[in-house]
């Protein structure tokens, strides 16, 4: 079974690679050349890995976001909104609420705090007008990007513009509340530790315990979890709790971390987060890699974007996309053919044939 | 209640076994694998931006301009679009870890991750275009549009006959600010009751821009001013078709940052651009970098030193701006630089 997982892998990576190369070549450029290129930008040295892992920070934790919930049968849509929020609460902390005189370390760990609340206060609202009004999830929280993404920017021109600029953008965070950073000219920070630890968290709550089980029981069947006496409500509204916190972290991490101050042009890390989940198979350690795969495609565009061939950002984009769809294609395939042998084997141990 | 903890019934167990190989592969990469070693003298330079290089305004009109000065001073160039400020500060970061000379941040959200970069090298110098402020280790090109735009509101205030003019910008940004604040001032030195309707819409949502072109020109107004990059296209097409349903009331538009007097939309009712001649700019610090002798501050792009020009479109020159309205231009042009 193993075996057939590498192979599977190696034949998406080989399939995606064959699709790139035909679509690099019909566009006119030399495919060899832009897939050196990439492979120099993602993973040919310590710099180029130091990069891929800090795309790979924020895309962790709003895949993450995504996969939480989608197990818990949230369509939680909103992580952008829940990232915007996050990011912002971590500004007003760190450059408004905060004293200049805090310690770093309390400081930055009220900013973060303060972050992954405010992400999933934001979430709370979409669980809570669903089990109100029944406003469904999906759309309450892609209305909810656009009202975060507004809020943020009207709080950018007023409350958390920097002073002296009429200028859309943030203060600078005070040096000592800016995560430290790991290797020199890179922006590796401690906070892809930070988000490492919490997919090894969420991989332990979803293996290990009953909080873990239960949410996936729903997921996969709503009505007979609540037959079988599974408080679904709570356990639903609990999933976005953490999944929007998770997102809100995400955006804190961001600003603390990498940009250290705030506008509204912070990424779609949100909406790029879903399909990391989707690549992950929802599972925190498959969210992991997928993040991984999506920091590594991001690191690698740049630099062949950069290049003298200047390889076009929509190309680039074309590209990732292309990948995508083939390791999701794939990995369908692959989980199809999982989930058809352990019904198999099931079913032979019930009767007594396997084993 | 138990959990099910059998891996062979289980998909999601077996996937994970499958995934921490990749884990050890990865940590076992980040400290086998060198650092990779910067080769040649050759002069390097970096153009990033926030937008589309074929946008058709501010950055294609940056990413020409570095084009050309890199090939003048034989320097390599690297150009990356779409970053977004967040994005900035790693970018930078990398491009002083390979020794590059010279990194231009087309536009003022660059400034802050500049300033951060800027602390913690010595051999790369940055230089911001379209921000005014003095930050440590930046050099900052502050591309004063207020004359030409003042210029402009003066010609529109001319030209309209319903005594309404309007201007559309990208977002209230200081520069884009200045511009309307110019053409506001510019239009009531010639006409103090004429009214000027100001919107900030997108810069590259070309739906939105026409949306507001249509508006304002519903209103009456009959010159607008644009200062919308890529969504300039919108306000060609909203002003052509005005002109087309009713050839009677013309209605005129102005370019910006580039010369849009050519536009394939609408050149007939371009009246003129507000220009920013980026490729004498950007020679200008590219030159000193090289020299290392480029140092922090601001530098004042202006009417006066040539870099930011008004651009009149010759098709419309006699028919539309007259002869009378010309010299009225140049005297006005005369004030503004004797006044600085």
């Amino acid at each position: 079974m193993f075996l057939l997982e590498i192979i599977f892998t190696v034949g998406g990576c080989a399939l995606a690679a064959g699709a790139v190369l035909i679509l690099l070549a019909l566009m006119g450029f030399p495919p060899g050349h832009i897939l050196e290129l990439w492979y120099r930008g993602a993973v040919a040295d310590r710099y180029a890995l130091a990069d891929t892992l800090t795309k790979a920070c924020p895309l962790l934790l709003t895949g993450l976001a995504a996969a939480i919930t989608f197990r818990a049968g949230v369509f939680n849509i909103g992580a952008q909104g829940q990232l915007l929020v996050g990011a912002a609460m971590a500004v007003a902390m760190s450059t408004r609420l905060l004293s200049p005189h805090t310690p770093p370390l309390p400081g930055i760990t009220m900013c973060l705090f303060a972050g992954a609340g405010a992400g999933a206060a934001w979430g709370l609202l979409a669980s809570l007008l669903e089990l109100w009004r029944k406003v469904p999830v999906v759309l309450s929280t892609i209305l909810l990007n656009f009202t975060a993404l507004y809020a943020v920017k009207i709080l950018l021109h007023s409350y958390l513009q920097a002073h002296g600029t009429s200028a859309p953008q943030s203060s600078q965070i005070p040096p000592h509340f800016c995560l430290p950073v790991m290797m020199k000219y890179t922006s590796l920070h401690i906070g892809v530790l930070i988000a490492a630890a919490v997919a090894m968290v969420a991989e332990f709550v979803q293996v290990m315990t009953v909080f873990g089980f239960q949410t996936t029981a729903i997921g996969l069947n709503e009505a007979a979890s609540r037959l079988v006496g599974i408080p679904v409500a709570a356990r639903q509204i609990q999933a976005m709790l953490i999944g929007a916190g998770c997102a809100g972290l995400a955006g804190a991490i961001q600003i603390l971390g990498v940009a250290h101050f705030m506008t509204a042009k912070i990424g779609n890390y949100g909406y790029a987060g879903i399909a990391v989940a989707l690549l992950g198979r929802l599972d925190p350690m498959g969210v992991a890699v997928a993040a991984l795969f999506f920091g590594a495609l991001d690191a690698g565009a740049q630099r062949a974007e950069e290049s003298s061939i200047g390889l076009p950002h929509e190309t680039s984009n074309i590209i990732k996309a292309v990948i995508i769809l083939a390791m999701l294609i794939i990995g369908a395939w692959s989980m199809r053919r999982t989930l058809r042998s352990g019904l198999w084997q099931q079913r032979n141990t019930e009767t007594g044939d396997g084993a | 209640m138990t959990i099910p903890t059998n891996s062979r019934t289980n998909p999601t167990r077996q996937s994970h076994r499958s995934v921490y190989p990749f884990f050890v592969l990865i940590t076992l990469a980040f400290f086998l694998t060198g650092t990779p070693v910067v080769q040649g003298r050759v002069f390097r330079m970096a153009f990033i931006c926030s937008g589309s290089i074929t946008d058709g305004g501010w950055n294609q009109d940056g990413r020409d301009a570095a084009v050309k000065v890199a090939k003048a001073l034989h320097a390599k160039l690297s150009v990356l679009e779409h970053v977004t400020p967040i994005r900035a500060t790693s970018i930078m970061r990398d491009f002083c870890r390979r020794h590059y000379g010279l990194i231009i941040g087309h536009g003022y959200e660059f400034l802050v991750p500049a300033t951060q970069v800027a602390r913690m090298t010595t051999h790369t110098r940055f230089a911001i275009s379209g921000a005014d402020k003095v930050e440590p280790g930046v050099t900052t090109m502050n591309f004063d549009l207020t004359q030409p735009s003042y210029e402009l509101g003066a010609l529109a205030a001319m030209i309209s006959r319903t005594g309404k003019i309007g201007f559309i910008g990208g977002e209230a940004i200081p520069s884009v600010e200045a511009c309307y604040k110019g053409f506001k001032a510019g239009a009531r030195a010639v006409n103090p009751k004429i009214r000027v309707a100001q919107a900030y819409t997108s810069w590259d949502q070309v739906g939105l821009s026409k949306t507001q072109a249509q508006a304002f020109i519903q209103q009456g107004i009959d010159v607008i001013y644009q200062n919308v990059d890529a969504a300039s296209q919108g306000v060609f097409e909203a002003v052509k078709s005005a002109n087309r349903r009713h050839p009677g009331h013309p209605v005129y538009v102005f370019g910006c940052n580039g010369n849009q007097n050519n536009n394939p939309t609408c050149s007939r009712y371009t009246l003129a651009s507000a220009v920013i001649r980026l490729d004498r700019a950007f020679m200008h610090v590219a030159i000193l970098a090289k020299a290392g002798k480029l140092k922090a501050g601001v530098i004042n792009e202006t009417m006066a030193n040539h870099v930011c020009i008004v651009v009149l479109n010759p098709k419309l020159l006699g028919r539309v701006i007259t002869p009378a309205m010309e010299h009225r231009l140049v005297v006005i042009r005369k004030h503004l630089l004797a006044a600085k």
